[in-house]
């Protein structure tokens, strides 16, 4: 199958009293012991990047960065290693403390590469969770009594899916127990670990919790969340003392992968960062980044534009800083790290297809394969959209409509085979074209990560927008496409890695289809992801029966108009009473309005 | 590669016919890693996948496929197709495009991954 992401194994772990063997494979390294402090009291790191990307190995500015990071902590690092099969780099450093602070530094970003950091006593890291620092209290095993009180605690503050851990300080069950809640300097480091072990336990249906009002500096002492709340989808931090966004990685990433909601609102990092700007893109793509799955942040839908620079990738080629829209909602990746793979990728290739399509051939593999088929306008509606004298010649020739085409050898015979060909006999003999990257919504990108056919992995871009085509420079007709491509990793030393490409391309298949704008993805439909078949959030407030006057069946279409729409429960009702009790018409409906449709019909989170 | 184009054809024909008179029949080519890029959302497993397939909220479609074209990559064969959709007996076609990679085991081929947009008209 192969389709398992290549991540860091905590399979990797030494055996006790053995650090990293160079000469092991991963697999023979595997031990059941989970305490693998060496007996001279060390404690092995290991940290990995993405086994897509260029390996960290050997790379000392590692170290360096690791050490800035950890400050004002001071790392004793020895016996550093690289094992050249898995890309994973162990070193030792010299106690529980340090482990513990690289051990946090786990999700850092280090030359575009996440870092993945694990070490020897990670267990014991979990069970230990909290502030390092000087002011806590060592870790005693709780008391009977403290964890009763806690558990009144959550059941106080416990209803259908939502668990409300607001304002803890001023909470009379945790005060008279003396519980001091999370965050807080004088408290036990471990509070936030056991609280979260108590509340799964009782209530493992959690989908929501809101830590409005606690004073909480950083997620570190609550990041237990994730251990025991997995499938967590909505969370809030209203209200509280969040000064960086560093503060905001012991959540982000692949932590809480269905997370889809949240909640930062009355912050300094969001306020300073907005202060600064003078608006908001700057925060909500940092955000976003951190936290990719999410379609709702601080109450208002993900619709921003995000940019990147692409460094200094092609930079003969491209300007200062090529920006690739990535339009986030609507479009949908199964990572960041995907995310910012594929947008580099299409913004450095897109680029070039426009003004260098030749130079494109260092992007290929050598055996890559290209083919394109033409679907020409067919609905008045795309004629209408289409200028008087639309023209398919420069395409048709090539196109290789497996509906049309029946003859086994012409089928070969219109697939280039190899990077020359594709680029050579396929793409230069197409017209000329100008993809405007500056706009981000005329594109639409879903992209998945996956174990691939060679040795690592390989992303599926699905790209959908439009281009121009040009003609001896002047203005041409407009076309829209679906693009497919298949890009791994470029091995070092290939062409396309000496061209300054990160990832080569194996397969590109190219639809060419007559100009319909980009409406399909304009309206963004605030689909969650879905994991499973529950469909409708438990934090949004639908009646479980029907309302008064309201049948069974049009109580259950309202609920999928909601689930369709993001409507919320009264207004899909309304939607529909105008539809004619038609879900699809409603849907159509409330596409085509979504400008005119007031804040307050929109399902909003439960929090206060 | 001959044979791939015939496998793709089979492949689509086979698909768009089961989904437009039995979409819970689609579940067997789908498997518990498989993944559906539906309309930006992703949903993973065979199951869930069909879930929400049924749970379209039309109760007959039609598809017409107008262009397909596919390639072998390695192991895989990836098969992009442009088409219509006409929904509970409507006119007006809806547009769609769909990419399928499909790969495969000891039971066949299978979809591993599956993007479906409407691209309107």
């Amino acid at each position: 199958m192969g389709a398992e992401k290549k991540n860091f194994s905590p399979y990797q772990r030494p055996k006790r009293n053995n650090n990293i063997s160079s000469s092991s494979g991963a697999g023979d390294t595997r031990s059941g012991a989970g305490d693998s402090i060496d007996p001279t009291g060390t404690v092995v790191i290991f940290v990995t990047g993405r086994s897509d990307m260029p390996s960290l190995a050997n790379d000392s500015g590692l170290y360096d960065f690791l050490n800035r990071k950890a400050s004002p902590m001071k790392l004793n690092i020895t016996s550093k290693r690289t094992n050249e099969m898995s890309g994973v780099m162990s070193f030792v450093v010299g106690d529980f403390a340090q482990a513990r602070v690289l051990r946090n530094l786990s999700g850092i970003r280090y030359k575009g590469q996440k870092l993945s950091i694990k070490t020897s006593v990670d267990d014991k890291i979990a069970s230990s969770t909290g502030d390092s620092g000087p002011s806590q209290r060592p870790s005693a095993p709780p008391s009977h009594g403290t964890i009763d009180a806690m558990r009144n605690f959550m059941r106080s503050r416990y209803n259908n899916g939502f668990l409300n851990l607001e304002n803890m300080t001023q909470d009379s069950i945790l005060r008279a127990a003396k519980i001091i809640p999370p965050g807080q300097t004088r408290g036990r480091s471990d509070v936030g670990t056991v609280m979260m072990k108590v509340a799964a336990e009782l209530f493992p249906e959690t989908t929501t919790i809101s830590f409005a009002m606690n004073g909480i500096r950083s997620l570190q002492p609550i990041s237990a969340v994730s251990i025991y709340f997995p499938n967590l989808q909505n969370l809030s931090f209203k209200g509280n003392n969040i000064q960086y966004f560093r503060d905001l990685e012991y959540l982000s990433g692949k932590k809480l992968p269905h997370l889809k909601e949240l909640i930062l609102l009355d912050n300094p990092v969001r306020d300073r960062d907005l202060a600064k700007n003078n608006d908001d893109l700057s925060y909500r793509s940092s955000v976003l980044r951190l936290f990719p799955s999410i379609v709702m942040l601080d109450q208002v839908p993900v619709t921003n534009k995000i940019s990147f620079g692409l460094g200094d990738i092609l930079k003969d080629d491209l300007p200062e800083h090529a920006v690739l829209p990535a339009q986030i909602k609507g479009n949908f990746f199964d990572n960041a790290g995907t995310e910012a793979t594929a947008l580099e990728f299409l913004a450095s290739y897109l680029k070039l297809f426009d003004t260098n399509r030749r130079s494109l051939e260092h992007a290929y593999d050598m055996n890559a394969t290209f083919s394109l088929q033409t679907m020409t306008p067919i609905s008045p509606l795309q004629k209408r959209k289409n200028q008087a004298a639309d023209n398919w010649a420069g395409y048709i020739s090539h196109s290789r409509n497996l509906s049309k085409i029946k003859d086994l050898d012409l089928r070969v015979k219109k697939m280039f085979y190899g990077s020359k060909s594709v680029v050579q006999d396929g793409l230069v003999t197409m017209p000329e074209t100008k993809h405007d990257l500056s706009d981000a919504s005329k594109f639409c990108v879903d992209a998945w990560q996956t174990g691939g056919l060679l040795p690592g992995v390989c992303i599926y871009i699905c790209l959908h927008g439009e281009f121009e085509e040009l003609h001896h420079g002047a203005q041409g007709l407009m076309k829209s496409f679906d693009r497919t491509f298949i890009i791994a990793p470029a091995p070092p030393g290939s062409s396309a890695a000496m061209n300054g490409w990160k990832c080569l391309i194996i397969s590109d298949q190219l639809t060419i289809r007559g100009y319909n704008g980009s409406e399909a993805w304009q309206p963004e439909l605030a689909l969650p992801m879905i994991a499973g078949a529950n469909g409708v959030p438990s934090a949004v407030t639908t009646p479980q029966v029907p309302m008064p006057g309201v049948s069974a069946e049009q109580h259950v279409k309202a609920q999928e108009l909601q689930r369709l729409t993001g409507l919320n429960y009264p207004y899909a009702l309304q939607c529909l009473t105008a539809s004619g009790w038609d879900v699809a018409k409603g849907v159509a409906l409330v596409e085509g309005n979504r400008a005119n449709i007031p804040a307050d019909a929109w399902q909003q989170p439960t929090f206060s | 590669m001959a044979e791939a184009t015939a496998i793709a054809q089979q492949f689509t024909e086979y698909y768009y016919s089961t989904f437009d008179t039995n979409r819970s029949g689609l579940q067997p080519l789908y498997r518990e890693t498989s993944v559906l890029t539906w309309e930006g959302a992703a949903i993973q497993g065979g199951k869930a996948i069909v879930d929400k397939l049924v749970s379209l909220p039309f109760t007959s479609v039609q598809h017409r496929v107008s262009t397909q074209d596919a390639q072998p990559v390695g192991d895989m064969l990836v098969i992009a197709v442009t088409g219509q959709l006409l929904i509970d007996g409507e006119q007006n076609p809806q547009f769609f495009t769909q990419t399928f990679v499909l790969r495969r085991d000891d039971a066949g081929f299978y979809v591993q991954n599956d993007f479906f947009r409407l691209v309107y008209g």
